[in-house]
């Protein structure tokens, strides 16, 4: 097994070369206009300067079930394909360079599909906490208090017909940070397994519809749903619930990995031309 | 190193690529494959690789059939088609990350490799900044940088002038001397005869006939 080895690459060249940091840059530069436009709509809702989790609802809590007229939430929706289509070209791009090299002498298709599974999982973590410090930065920078507790009428305020939210004052912290996190990098992981059958841009294409699709259909079964604050159980009556988030992004996660493993030992390595 | 193709077709989009090919490439030469644009050399390339698989009959790489006992042939060297590397990256560094996989290969390897294909004075610059002709030479550094039992080469000599051919005829001749088993790929008639000791015709797929080079190892 040579995964160690693939991994450091991966995790070396393939996290901070690459133009990886230009897409930093720009994620970075995106959420801080993000948490602008957040400050705007908490000071017009008249909360004060907030909560670092009155931020994070602002950003992350998507929206309620559509009632008449569906609007796409766009930001909640940028957010979370904004970092599927950073992921996207990594493991096309690696295999028509060096990686073509590199699994040739791992001498083993599993390790290398393992070795990509966790650069994504690294590297979806990495734009997360990039969000979080760009949001908590600009948040403070505006008085917000440093909490990831949500002032109690803000999920009321944003979507009408919801009631305040319940329980601890941490009670939405796993909400609002962990569960969009996995989402995405769930949703990243089927999207690399999808590259290996289809072209990247329908990979892409796929999860734009699975995130659309869940935004406007509030099924426990559609994933995007358990990245939505506004849709959880705690500010919503039959909203999804953080442990069948936990499961859902889990098995997701676990079968992309072992289905990807599978098929990537058949799969035909050819270049472009071919 | 041995290679045996069984009775091998291949299907991509429907198509035959490889169609039936059986032939047997001896230990220890160099054998050379000869043929138009898609002919099927890069393929059956490809396919001893294991970069794919057969649709139909076996590849076996010293009694390992790819893609059912092995992935890949245990000990590869390899340039298909244009060398790929990381752009931003010296051409040590991009020996170096690969070496770093198997780690039998040091930093003393990586300078003989590149010495061996004449890029040592040009080890510190980055790769973006090659020319053709040391792109396709860090290719060839890259293929026998590990002294692997099987070495594979399509097209080796493109962007190469004529030093650079007759550096790569050499390699070729001593890494055929160590006991490496060379399949090479080209248009180059002349060449191919000059230094294999088989040379098959492919079209359509097909290999459709074999004629002995004057290249062969002595004995």
């Amino acid at each position: 097994m040579r995964l160690s080895s693939l991994l450091r690459f991966d995790l070396t060249v393939g996290l901070w070369r690459r133009g990886m940091w230009a897409k930093y840059l720009v994620w970075a530069a995106f959420l801080t206009l993000a948490s602008l436009e957040c400050s705007v709509r908490l000071r017009a809702l008249e909360l004060g300067p907030g909560t670092w989790g009155d931020y994070l609802l602002c950003l992350f809590g998507g929206m309620e079930p559509p009632r008449g007229l569906f609007q796409a939430p766009f930001l909640w929706l940028l957010l979370h394909l904004g970092i599927l289509f950073f992921t996207l070209p990594y493991l096309r791009g690696d295999l028509g360079d060096l990686g073509q090299q590199l699994l040739l002498r791992a001498g083993n298709r599993t390790t290398w599909w393992l070795s990509k599974c966790l650069w994504n999982a690294a590297a979806v973590v990495l734009f997360y906490l990039i969000a979080w410090a760009a949001v908590f930065l600009w948040a403070s920078l505006r008085g917000a208090a440093w909490t990831l507790a949500v002032s109690p009428a803000l999920p009321g305020l944003l979507a009408a017909g919801l009631p305040q939210a319940a329980g601890s004052p941490w009670g939405m912290a796993l909400e609002l940070t962990l569960l969009p996190l996995l989402v995405t990098l769930s949703l990243s992981l089927v999207q690399m397994l999808l590259c290996l059958i289809l072209r990247p841009a329908l990979s892409y294409v796929v999860s734009i519809v699975v995130m659309i699709v869940s935004a406007y259909c509030p099924s426990p079964l559609l994933l995007g749903n358990y990245a939505m604050a506004l849709r959880s159980g705690k500010v919503m009556e039959n909203g999804v619930s953080l442990g069948a988030g936990l499961l859902l992004t889990a098995a997701l996660m676990v079968l992309s990995a072992a289905l990807g493993a599978a098929l990537f030992r058949k799969t035909d390595i050819l270049q472009k031309e071919d | 190193m041995s290679i045996v193709f069984d009775q091998v077709t291949k299907v991509i989009g429907g198509a035959a690529v490889i169609d039936h090919v059986s032939c047997r490439f001896p230990t220890g030469q160099i054998t050379g494959l000869q043929g138009v644009n898609g002919s099927g050399k890069t393929m059956l390339l490809r396919l001893i690789a294991g970069l794919i698989y057969p649709t139909d009959g076996r590849v076996v790489v010293d009694g390992v059939v790819l893609g059912k006992d092995a992935a890949f042939p245990p000990s590869l060297g390899v340039l298909l088609e244009a060398p790929a590397f990381l752009p931003s990256y010296t051409g040590y560094d991009n020996l170096r990350l690969l070496a770093a996989v198997k780690g039998t290969a040091g930093p003393r390897d990586i300078e003989t490799a590149l010495a061996r294909v004449g890029l040592l004075d040009a080890r510190g610059k980055k790769y973006r900044k090659y020319s053709l002709g040391m792109k396709q030479r860090l290719g060839i550094a890259a293929a026998i940088l590990e002294r692997p039992g099987l070495l594979l080469l399509d097209e080796p000599t493109n962007a190469l002038d004529e030093s650079g051919v007759e550096l790569v005829k050499a390699i070729l001749r001593e890494e055929r001397d160590r006991g490496a088993t060379v399949v090479l790929a080209s248009h180059d008639g002349a060449l191919l005869e000059d230094l294999t000791g088989e040379i098959f015709s492919l079209a359509a797929g097909r290999v459709t006939g074999s004629r002995p080079g004057k290249g062969g190892a002595c004995p």
